[in-house]
């Protein structure tokens, strides 16, 4: 459940220590961690392109319309 | 330890369900040929189960050089513990430079354990693979953040490569009967048939809940469809367009629908060739399972909502208009 914190807490974290461990600390092996550490690794992120406008079929002929395009779809 | 060099060919798990190979199996072995004959290497494929082995031949006819066969009763029902050790020795033994498998609920998890038993890496979920040709690297490439963009992985220092593959994200292999390859049975010892676990009982799911990830076509409903009654007139949309029925949390919530047809982020992610949201607002959560869709197209009231950003096609109305009319013409 998450809970708001009392003043109390809030007072105490004014002056809290936090502790940040770097590798070294941890004993952690270099070849194990990080990217060296990965057996793979990200070579490139590209943005998918903006699917284009759709079309909208309105009025009368809608439904007659969007039947067409599933038609030619279903082939 | 062997070098990467020594790491030769093209590795596919077949699925099959039942001693019946599933479609994205074919998927694969396109996919495999491709790379192989780019690399110039073999394809094998590896088919595990109880009365599978009459199945190799058709692998090989769908571009396949060798298949290793396993098939003993007592790996009939898919065991991991079992699967995975037969695999990673197999793996160990022929040293192929790539392993795929398809990104199925069953092949994800049987994938990850094999990941973990080689020490290698594994890329899930792709959608694109293709081989640099400067230093012969598996190129995969998979949506990432919720499919808002695409990445390309490589495991430069890992052999095999392995990678699981988005069913329908690949062009089936076709049939050719004039191949030829190779079938090898193995006669594997009793310590690899141990497992820890135990099948007691499939039960298998009911007609009306078809794998909405295996289809073609998707009818979806969402809360504008009002009650558990409307959603039989997607299933007869869906029904004569020769497809399923999926839904979107708002429906699964209200209880008018099963779980199993949830679609979006907590649900299922699909990608049919055709996906018809009806009443469906497209949040975002319900977006990022099926926005890599072929075809989108939407039906809903509201002209803004944001499901006509993503869709192909859309038309602005009332469900219980258009859907009747829809059926009609596709009787």
């Amino acid at each position: 459940m998450p809970r708001l914190p009392s003043l109390k807490g809030k007072m105490k974290a004014k002056s809290a220590t936090i502790s940040v461990w770097k590798a070294a600390d941890i004993a952690a092996e270099e070849a194990r961690i990080g990217l060296k550490g990965s057996a793979t690794e990200v070579l490139k992120v590209t943005t998918p392109p903006a699917r284009p406008q759709g079309k909208i079929f309105e009025g009368e002929g809608a439904v007659d319309g969007l039947v067409e395009a599933l038609k030619g779809l279903m082939k | 330890m062997s070098t990467i060099a020594e790491y030769k060919g093209v590795w596919v798990l077949g699925e099959h369900r039942g001693g019946a190979i599933q479609p994205v199996t074919y998927e694969l072995l396109g996919k495999a040929r491709e790379l192989a004959d780019k690399l110039g290497v073999q394809v094998s494929c590896l088919l595990l189960g109880a009365g599978v082995k009459i199945q190799a031949q058709e692998l090989i006819h769908r571009g396949a050089d060798k298949v290793y066969v396993v098939d003993d009763p007592k790996i009939e029902h898919v065991l991991e513990e079992p699967y995975a050790r037969i695999i990673c020795d197999l793996i160990r033994k022929h040293r192929p430079e790539i392993l795929l498998f398809a990104a199925t609920s069953l092949c994800r998890s049987l994938a990850s354990r094999v990941a973990v038993g080689l020490n290698v890496g594994l890329t899930g979920d792709c959608i694109g693979l293709d081989i640099n040709p400067e230093d012969r690297c598996l190129l995969m490439t998979k949506p990432a953040l919720g499919g808002t963009c695409m990445t390309t992985i490589v495991s430069r220092s890992h052999r095999p490569q392995m990678a699981t593959v988005r069913p329908k994200a690949m062009k089936e292999a076709v049939c050719d009967g004039q191949r030829k390859g190779v079938v090898e049975i193995l006669e594997l010892q009793e310590s690899f048939f141990i497992s820890r676990a135990k099948v007691l009982e499939v039960v298998d799911e009911t007609a009306s809940t078809v794998n909405i990830m295996d289809a073609n076509v998707i009818v979806s409903g969402g809360r504008a469809m009002a009650k558990a009654e409307n959603f039989k007139m997607l299933e007869e949309l869906a029904k004569v367009l020769n497809g399923a029925v999926g839904a979107s949390r708002a429906a699964v919530d209200e209880g008018w629908i099963a779980y199993s047809h949830q679609v979006g982020q907590t649900g299922k992610t699909v990608c049919p060739k055709i996906y018809i949201a009806c009443g469906i607002s497209g949040q975002i959560q319900h977006l990022v399972g099926m926005q890599s869709s072929d075809t989108i197209i939407a039906i809903n009231k509201d002209a803004s909502a944001p499901i006509f950003k993503v869709a192909n096609y859309g038309i602005v109305g009332d469900v219980f208009e258009i859907v009747p009319l829809l059926i009609k013409h596709f009787q």
